[in-house]
């Protein structure tokens, strides 16, 4: 009973150094756009302003010939570290860094092209990246 | 013994406040709603929208028309020993102007409003 609490406690104290040793961060610049979120925007019939009311304010607008392209950015980046060397600075008078890490960041642009009176021609997302996710190996 | 728990708590929870941070960023001026209000299309002109908010950002040239351009960016970050998140957020006002250099629409969306500090980097 003794031996099987100790054996618990022990493997809940690895995993707690093993837990300092790591670090996850994110990084999110604006809200991502889903294609659900732009299916009502009808080519020759949607105007600017629906699009703005239901996207907000695009974050780029650039001419492109006689029309406008009206674009949206956002991104996702993930990131996450295990520095194995930080274990040893509990017991040891030097830690050398023995880490993996790895960052993705998804970079997505949708975007929709005008005519001169502000209706909406065409739309796509420029790119679409798959989803990233947390993930130490490097290689 | 009680008295032992309590102490480790306040130990764990001082701990863990000298591992956390909260960062503001923030880019650009906000805007003023009753300024952008004041703006009237068809009657506000190119100078009157530059004397309001000051020089634009960025000037585009497109379909006829010029476009003035103006950003914010807010930025909000909560970290906490070994997990960290940062929101970005924009801002965006563009005023479009006819070849006269009278206002013919507006454009302004707030993201900014929606910003949050959050720490745990997993989920939405």
């Amino acid at each position: 009973m003794r031996r099987g609490m100790a054996l618990t406690g022990l493997c809940l104290v690895a995993a707690a150094l093993t837990l300092t040793s790591c670090q996850w961060r994110r990084l999110t610049v604006n809200d991502p756009i889903r294609p659900e979120d732009v299916a009502f925007i009808l080519p020759g019939h949607t105007s600017l302003a629906e699009v703005v009311a239901k996207l907000g304010a695009p974050d780029e607008i650039a001419a492109t010939g006689d029309a406008m392209v009206a674009r949206y950015r956002f991104r996702d980046g993930k990131y996450f570290k295990i520095d194995l060397g930080r274990l040893l600075s509990f017991w040891s008078p030097v830690t050398p860094e023995m880490s993996m890490a790895r960052g993705q960041v998804e970079t997505d642009v949708f975007q929709v092209v005008l005519d001169r009176r502000g209706i909406v021609q065409e739309q796509a997302f420029a790119f679409q990246s798959p989803a990233t996710r947390f993930n130490p190996w490097p290689f | 013994m009680r008295g032992w728990g309590i102490l480790l708590l306040l130990m764990a929870s001082l701990g863990l406040l000298g591992g956390c941070a909260f960062v503001r960023g923030h880019f650009g001026e906000d805007f003023d709603s009753d300024a952008i209000a004041a703006i009237q299309k068809g009657t506000t002109t190119r100078a009157d929208v530059a004397a309001r908010f000051g020089a634009p950002d960025e000037i585009i040239h497109a379909a006829d028309r010029d476009i003035f351009h103006y950003r914010l960016y807010d930025g909000k970050m909560g970290y906490l020993l070994i997990v960290s998140r940062f929101n970005i957020k924009g801002d965006h006002l563009y005023v479009f102007f006819n070849r006269d250099g009278i206002v013919e629409d507006v454009i302004y969306g707030k993201r900014t409003d929606r910003l949050k500090f959050q720490v745990w980097p997993f989920g939405d």
